[in-house]
This record gives C-alpha cells, sequence and structure tokens, in this order.
C-alpha cells in the first residue's frame, strides 16, 4: 500500500531536459520500495497545447497537488509564471498546501535573471538553484523526506567514492555536484588529498609488485600507512557528506513546521557556502556548547581564507584601475566606455564583497554621469557620500574633502536632471566644507571651492538670480586667475569654465558685450588645451563655441554663428561616433540651435532637416531618460511647427504643436515653475495656427489659457514676462476685433493697461 | 489522501548503449506519464533499466541480477543507434536465452534509431544474431518510440482493463490524451 504523493511541474522550455530526467527519476523512485508512489503532472504551454489540456484539466490537478514545483531557466515564460501565481494563490487559501518550490538551472543562461526576478520577500524562500539535474533531485528527496514519514533515504558512496542518496538501498541519485558540497572547499580539499593519497598508493604498489625478488618492504609499509590515511580521510569526507544533507534536511523540516525566517535563509546560505558549524549554530542557537571549539576554529579558517582572497583582490582591482586608464586612451576602440563600466562594476564588486575600502564609487559615479547614465550615477553618489560622511566623523582631516567632492558630484547630476533644489542644497554644504578647507590656502582646495562656486552659479543663472550668480561667478573667477598663473592646465581648465559660465549668465541677463568677452576668453583658452590635450577638452571647446554662436545668432551676426555652430557639429558628432551616450545628446543641441539660426534668416529647408534629425536624437534619447529629453523633444515639435506653418503646412504643424502642448502639460504638472511658460509659449502659437486657418473658438480658448499663464507667470517677474504677455494680449485683442466682439476688446485693452500701469 | 494498492504490474526492460541515454530518460519520463494517467487503478507499467537496480550505480554489473531482471520482463525492448555495446548485446543475449527456456521475456522488440553516418556494427549481422523471435524496426523520434512503445503496451494494458483508444489526434489512455500522433 502505497501513499499517492501528487506532484505538480511547471516548466519553461529551458529546462525541458531537466524535466524529463527528473520524470525519469520518479519512475525509478517509484519501483523501489518506498511508502509512497510518486505521480506527476508536467505544465508547460507547448506539451499542454499539443495534447489539448484544458483549463479544467490544468486547475484539476493544481488543486489536487502537494508539491507545487516550478522548474525555470529563464523567466519569460508566463505560462509557468501563472501557474505560480495560482499556486499561490492555493497555499495562501488551503494553509500552506502546495508546498511550493522553485528550482532554478543556474547553469541556464536566464538564470540570474530569474533569481533576480524571485529576490523579492514574496518569493525568495521558495526559490533554490541547481547546477547539475542530480542536485534537483537530490533537494526534491530533502524536502520529501522532511515531510513524507512513510519517505526515507540514506547517503552512501559507491565504489569509486562518489556520494549517492540510497533509497531502499539502492542508489537513486548522485551527489557528486551538490551545491553545498560543490561550494564546501575544506570537503574539496579532502577529496583532492584523497585522490592523490590513493594515487600514490597505486603507484607504489606497482613499484613493489615490480621489483625484483619483490623484496620492497618499505613500499609495502608506506602502502600500509597510506590504506590508513585514505580509510580515515574517507570516513572524514563521509561524516561532512551526512552532515551537510542532514543539515539541509533539518532545514528544510523547520522551515516546514515554523514556516521560513530570516534565520532559516542565514542557515541555507551556511549551508551552501559549506559552512556547515555556523549553519549548525544558526539552526540552533541555543543548542549544544559543544561545538564553539569547532566554531571558532572554522572562523580562524574563514578569517585566514578571506585574507588571502583580499590580497587576489586587491592585486584585481589595481589590474583593472590600469585597465580602465589603458581604455580611456584607446580611442579607436568604440567598445571602450562598455568595458570601462565593466571594469568598475568588477571593482565595485570585489571592493564590497572582500570589505576592502570603496574607493572606486566616486569614479564609478562620474564615469557614469559623463555617459548621462544618471540615475546610476546619483545612486553611486549617494552611496559614496554615506560612506565618507561616516568615515569623516571619525577622520574629518581625510574625509571632509571627500565628503565635499561626493556632494558637488550628486549635485552636478542633480543639476543636470532638473532636480534644481536638492542640487542648489548641496553645493552649498559643499562649498561651506571647501571655504573652510581653502583656509589652509592650498591650491588643490582653492580650485575646489572655485568649481562649487562655479557650479552653484550656473544653478542661480537657471533660476534667474543673476544678482546672486554674478557675485560667486566673480568670486570663482578671481580664484581661478590666481590659480591660472601657474599656466597648469587643470588651473587654465578651470577658468576657461569660469570664464565660459560667467558668460552665460550675463548673456541670459542681456549682457551681450560682457558675455561676448567671456566666451571669446574662453575659447582661446580652449583652442590652446586642445592642441595639447584634445581627447579631454575637445568637448568643452565645442560647447563655448555653442554658446558664442548663440549670442553672435542672437545679435544678428548670422555668418559668425553659423560658422561656430559648424564647427561645434563637426567636433559633437566626431565625438559621438565613438560614445554615443555622452555626446549624442550635443550633437541634437547644436542642429537645433542651427535650425533656429537658419529658420530666423528663412533658410527653411535646411532648418527644417536640421530640427528633423535633432528631433530623432532626442526621442531617442527621451526613451531611455525621460525626466532630461522629453522637454527636448517638445521645445524642437514646437519650433519645427512654426516653420511648417510658415510654410503652409498647417495639418502637420498643427499635429507638432499638439504632440509638444501634451508633453508640455505632462511636465507643468510636476515641475510648473520650469514648464508653465512653455505650456503657455505653445498655446500662444497653436492659436495662431488656428486663427490663421478660420477656427476661431479653438483659438480664443488657447490665447485665454495663455494668457492666464502669463499673467501669473508677469506678476511674479514682470520684466521677463511683459513683452509675451503684451503679444497674447494683442493676438486675442486682434482676434476678437476680427469677430467684432467690441465690448470684449474694451475689457481686454483695459486689463492690458492695467498691468502695464502697475509696473 | 486515497490510498491504492498496486497490483499489476507491466514490467519492461530497456537495454541500449550510453549514447541513447536522454532517449531512455524520455522513456522512463514517458512511463511515468502513463503511470500518472493510472494513479488510481491498480496497473502500472514498471521500467527495468541498469540505473534502476544496479546496487553500484557505476557500470559495475553483477550478471545474476542482470539475469534476473530481464527475466523478470513481460517485454525487452533493445534499442540501438550507431554503437551496439558489450552490455546490450549481454542483454540481448540473455532475453533470447530466457525467452527460449521459459518463454521469459514474453516478447521482444528491438528498434535501430534512423541514423544517416555509418553505423560501427553490422546491421545485418545483429538481425540475424537477434533471431525470429525478436521483432525488429526502426524510429525516427522520440515521439515515434513513445508511439511505438504504446503499441506495444497496449494489448497488455488492455487485457489489465485499461482503455486504450486511438483518436485523429491523440492515443489516449483512459480518456486522456497522453500521446499526440505526428503527422
Amino acid at each position: 500500500m502505497k501513499k499517492r504523493v501528487r506532484i505538480f511541474a511547471a516548466f519553461d522550455k529551458d529546462v525541458e531536459e531537466d524535466v524529463v530526467r527528473f520524470g525519469d527519476f520518479l519512475c525509478g523512485l517509484n519501483a523501489q520500495h518506498t511508502g509512497v508512489e510518486l505521480s506527476v503532472f508536467k505544465s508547460e504551454k507547448e506539451l499542454c497545447e499539443s495534447l489539448e489540456q484544458t483549463t479544467e484539466q490544468i486547475d484539476g490537478e493544481l488543486d489536487a497537488c502537494e508539491y507545487f514545483l516550478l522548474i525555470l531557466g529563464n523567466k519569460n515564460d508566463e505560462f509557468a509564471l501563472d501557474k505560480l501565481n495560482r499556486a499561490l494563490e492555493h497555499y495562501a487559501r488551503n494553509h500552506g498546501n502546495p508546498d511550493i518550490h522553485i528550482f532554478v538551472n543556474a547553469a541556464n543562461k536566464g538564470a540570474d535573471e530569474v533569481i533576480s526576478y524571485f529576490s523579492s520577500e514574496e518569493y525568495e524562500h521558495y526559490v533554490e538553484q541547481f547546477k547539475h539535474n542530480d542536485t534537483l533531485k537530490a533537494k526534491f528527496l530533502i524536502w520529501l523526506s522532511a515531510k513524507q514519514k512513510d519517505f526515507s533515504y540514506e547517503t552512501d558512496t559507491d565504489i569509486h567514492g562518489t556520494p549517492v542518496i540510497k533509497v531502499s538501498g539502492r542508489p537513486v541519485t548522485s551527489l557528486v555536484d551538490f551545491d553545498a558540497l560543490l561550494n564546501n572547499e575544506d570537503y574539496q580539499d579532502q577529496k583532492k588529498k584523497l585522490l592523490k593519497k590513493r594515487s600514490q598508493r597505486e603507484k607504489y604498489r606497482k613499484e613493489a609488485l615490480d621489483a625484483e625478488g619483490g623484496e620492497r618492504d618499505d613500499l609495502w609499509d608506506e602502502i600500509s600507512a597510506l590504506a590508513k590515511e585514505i580509510d580515515v580521510l574517507q570516513n572524514e569526507i563521509a561524516a561532512r557528506e551526512r552532515d551537510t544533507l542532514a543539515l539541509y534536511q533539518n532545514y528544510a523540516k523547520m522551515t516546514l513546521e515554523s514556516g521560513y525566517s530570516a534565520r532559516h535563509k542565514r542557515a541555507l546560505e551556511c549551508i551552501e557556502r559549506g559552512e556547515l558549524d555556523r549553519a549548525r549554530r544558526v539552526l540552533d542557537p541555543e543548542g549544544s556548547l559543544s561545538n564553539l571549539a569547532a566554531i571558532e576554529n572554522e572562523n580562524k579558517m574563514l578569517a585566514a581564507r578571506m585574507e588571502t582572497n583580499k590580497k587576489i583582490a586587491e592585486q584585481e582591482v589595481n589590474i583593472l584601475f590600469a585597465e580602465i586608464n589603458r581604455l580611456k586612451l584607446d580611442t579607436g576602440n568604440k567598445n571602450r566606455f562598455d568595458e570601462i563600466e565593466k571594469c568598475y562594476a568588477n571593482i565595485e564588486y570585489f571592493q564590497e564583497k572582500l570589505g576592502l575600502e570603496m574607493t572606486v564609487l566616486f569614479d564609478y559615479a562620474k564615469f557614469l554621469a559623463d555617459q548621462n547614465k544618471h540615475n546610476a550615477s546619483i545612486g553611486k553618489f549617494a552611496q559614496e557620500l554615506a560612506r565618507c560622511r561616516k568615515l569623516a566623523e571619525t577622520n574629518p582631516d581625510e574625509y571632509l574633502p571627500n565628503v565635499a567632492r561626493a556632494l558637488n558630484g550628486l549635485a552636478n547630476v542633480q543639476k543636470a536632471t532638473n532636480h534644481y533644489t536638492e542640487a542648489e542644497t548641496n553645493y552649498i554644504e559643499a562649498l561651506a566644507i571647501r571655504r573652510k578647507l581653502a583656509e589652509s590656502n592650498l591650491d588643490e582646495h582653492l580650485s575646489d571651492t572655485a568649481k562649487t562656486l562655479n557650479n552653484l552659479a550656473f544653478l542661480q543663472t537657471k533660476a534667474n538670480r543673476y544678482k546672486e550668480a554674478e557675485t560667486n561667478y566673480s568670486e570663482s573667477l578671481e580664484i581661478n586667475r590666481k590659480l591660472a598663473k601657474s599656466n597648469h592646465d587643470e588651473y587654465l581648465s578651470g577658468l576657461a569654465a569660469t570664464l565660459h559660465n560667467f558668460g552665460i549668465a550675463l548673456y541670459n541677463n542681456c549682457q551681450y558685450k560682457e558675455a561676448d568677452a567671456n566666451y571669446t576668453e574662453a575659447l582661446v583658452i580652449r583652442r590652446k588645451l586642445v592642441e595639447t590635450n584634445p581627447c579631454v577638452y575637445l568637448s568643452g571647446l565645442a560647447d563655448v563655441l555653442i554658446c558664442l554662436a548663440l549670442l553672435q545668432a542672437n545679435t544678428s551676426r548670422y555668418k559668425e554663428a553659423e560658422t561656430n555652430y559648424m564647427e561645434a557639429l563637426e567636433i559633437k558628432r566626431k565625438l559621438a561616433e565613438t560614445n554615443q551616450s555622452a555626446y549624442l545628446s550635443g550633437v541634437a543641441d547644436v542642429l537645433h540651435n542651427l535650425a533656429l539660426l537658419q529658420d530666423n534668416i528663412k533658410r527653411y529647408t535646411e532648418a527644417e532637416a536640421n530640427y528633423i534629425e535633432a528631433l530623432s536624437i532626442y526621442r531617442k534619447l527621451a526613451g531611455i531618460n525621460p525626466d532630461v529629453y522629453l522637454s527636448y523633444v517638445a521645445q524642437t515639435l514646437n519650433n519645427l511647427a512654426i516653420i511648417l506653418k510658415n510654410t503652409n503646412r498647417y495639418i502637420k504643424a498643427e499635429t507638432n504643436y499638439n504632440e509638444s502642448l501634451e508633453i508640455r502639460r505632462k511636465l507643468a504638472e510636476t515641475n510648473p515653475n520650469v514648464y508653465e511658460p512653455d505650456v503657455a509659449q505653445t498655446l500662444n502659437n497653436l492659436a495662431n495656427l488656428q486663427a490663421g486657418t478660420n477656427r476661431y473658438t479653438e483659438a480664443e480658448a488657447n490665447y485665454t489659457e495663455a494668457i492666464k499663464i502669463f499673467t501669473d507667470l508677469f506678476s511674479k517677474n514682470s520684466e521677463k514676462y511683459q513683452d509675451t504677455l503684451t503679444k497674447v494680449f494683442k493676438n486675442l485683442i486682434e482676434l476678437k476685433e476680427k469677430l467684432s466682439k467690441t465690448e470684449e476688446v474694451e475689457d481686454l485693452k483695459n486689463r492690458l493697461k492695467e498691468l502695464k500701469s502697475g509696473l | 489522501m486515497k490510498e491504492i494498492q498496486t497490483e499489476s504490474e507491466i514490467k519492461v526492460f530497456l537495454a541500449s548503449s550510453s549514447e541513447l541515454d536522454l532517449e531512455r530518460a524520455h522513456v522512463g519520463d514517458f512511463f511515468n506519464d502513463i503511470n500518472s494517467v493510472l494513479a488510481e487503478t491498480t496497473v502500472r507499467v514498471r521500467l527495468l533499466k541498469w540505473e534502476n537496480f544496479d546496487p553500484a550505480f557505476t557500470g559495475e554489473r553483477k550478471q545474476s541480477e542482470y539475469d534476473e531482471q530481464v527475466k523478470k520482463a513481460d517485454v525487452f525492448i533493445a534499442l540501438f543507434r550507431s554503437l551496439a555495446g558489450k552490455y546490450t548485446l549481454e542483454e540481448v543475449d540473455i532475453a533470447i536465452a530466457g525467452h527460449a527456456q521459459n518463454h521469459r521475456p514474453e516478447e521482444m522488440y528491438c528498434f535501430f534509431q534512423d541514423y544517416q553516418e555509418n553505423r560501427e556494427f553490422n546491421l545485418e549481422e545483429l538481425t540475424v544474431k537477434l533471431g525470429a523471435d525478436f521483432v525488429t524496426g526502426s524510429f525516427a523520434s522520440l515521439g515515434d518510440l513513445k508511439l511505438k512503445l504504446l503499441k506495444i503496451l497496449s494489448p497488455r494494458l488492455c487485457a489489465c482493463g485499461v482503455s486504450v483508444t486511438e483518436t485523429d489526434k491523440f492515443i489516449q489512455i483512459d480518456s486522456v490524451n497522453i500521446l499526440r500522433k505526428q503527422g
């Protein structure tokens, strides 16, 4: 009389062979004299479809099963995952039935993804890995024996010393690939020793037998001694195998009895790493203290192993840093940035896993920022900041500069992703630290202070706080001019950066002459720097060319502007060829500005082509980083629509305006200060188009909404919005005059007068 | 949980060389599928193969146990692809001797997998060696092999009261689709 145990096995195609071998294994097991008969229902999409199994049939099997196994090689099999969700529902309803196990084939390419997919608290305790089919079988047997009182197994070795699991005295699966044994270094060492001693014994035996006259007592003594040693080793190995399996079974039993907990998770980790005494202590913390000596011994061995590993890791880290430096100079290698990123990730792994100082985080974060991988960069900067703050508590002299460095770096990325408030807070803290450090008058600290002043001022320029920006730029410039006297590239570069950024602030404040002077000085310095190190300074040269061209375009010096844009575009395209993620956005920026210029001088065809290319790049970038690039998409759509309207392609123009408006409205929901003026701008443009095509009602509504937004903005910054608001008012007045709405016209005129008189 | 008693066993001995290891696993898995469908009955199909009873588990064989196992079988099936290994041929010899002596195994089959390259044994010689008591044939795929196995098992299952039916698309056991017919 056998007890029937029903198993539901859901799986994906990648592990089909594992499931076939598992089914074969169950077939063999059922032939043994055990108290249970295992019947399995296999569930895989193609198989179920091929046999035309009905949903009722599948659900019926799921309802009745005592064990639910999900065996996976990838995470994309929705059919299998659906079965897991059903099993989880059953589990919740039926007080812990069925037993759920997720076995992941760790040898499969998709394993990492599966494991990470199931890494949440909800799933993690169901998940176990196997590299070899035998491990899957062994783990299943252990779980089975932990729950089924009618089923038991024993461990043994075959004639070659391979550990096996026996059921009813018959070997049913090998343990040679059992993870917990494979990962147990002491066990593996013992096995190697055993093999060595066996081969030595064979060698001696052969020599003794071949010896002339057979008189080789010395060898026979050696053989006898080796036999004893082999015996001892074999016993130790067998004991460790039994111990490993017994602990695993204890873990399984305790989990079944009292539910999964953090303690059980820790125990499993210890077992799978081969730290058996530690696992025993975790599973039975109040148990016998007789193991203390063994635990201490194990700790010592672990510490020694850790030390050795640390030394190896340190060497590896140095090699990887050297590789990064090599790759940075390997400009012909198109994959160098991916390879550099991998190097950083590996260094981080080594440093973290082995408790080495995490010196890589800042460089890694900065590299990610340079690659426009902003979110990842923010994460690394935040980690670096937390690390340095902690170290600075006990060693401020060494680590406070690093705290400031991390704050400054973090703020740079926050600024780039339009998180201005957070960026300003971090700049201010960094500046306070750097000013204090600069009291020492060391060039290094002075330069850092100037950099943060520069960054902070840039942010203030963005927020139209020109006075504060000017004060900070002036201080930064003073420091940089002093430092640049040394003619050192780094300080010259700092001076150029401050001149450039200060130029932007002056330009934004309509001080064109002063801005021009700053840009021109920055340009001269950067051209000089490019001569010595194009790799580092070319991008900066292009940036200052763009700013200068923008100024020239706005002061009607179109020819000079176009020449500068073209030079900048060539540089950016060249840079983007080898590093798209860092420079592709720059290509789009120049194309956009150049198109704007061409639009102004009525070279619509060229302008349109450049807008279209810029738009295509921005769309691509927005797919990766919408926070940053969606606003650029909207701006380019708006500008392209203006050209389309001016060339009488109204339908296309309207489509672009509408898409732009939709994006801008969405952006304004989360950041109204920045994006509401843009919403109003597009509303006005759209209304112009509608008015021009006799769709007066729609135009009226859009002008009215634009006026409402601009009036609000005017109340906060009358100087900036006066002209724009007046224009929109005039547009609406003109429209209403056309519609003979005399009273409303008068009302609008009065409102406009009131607003102006309030200035 | 319902308890059942196993009474009727159809024992199949499967002999093949190690190159057909995965095919052997498929057969075991298929038998397990059949037994799962038969779970509520007292009928079972048992697969006898060396992995399932060799105490050494390493290829070290005990002749006496092999004799016993082969002679216990109702059906003996040998599979060949490119090799005819020493142990497989020994098993074939035991089956022929047992069949001649006690009519155990009762039925003997030999299937050669379709193989485009040269086999390392002489097919004609082996067919002659198998003799008239062996039914020989070929199989093109796993599906084909499973279909042949079902056809062999079908009369024995029916004799035990199990219904094995054939529809346009499927072979069914007790009205459950167990195998899709190819083509």
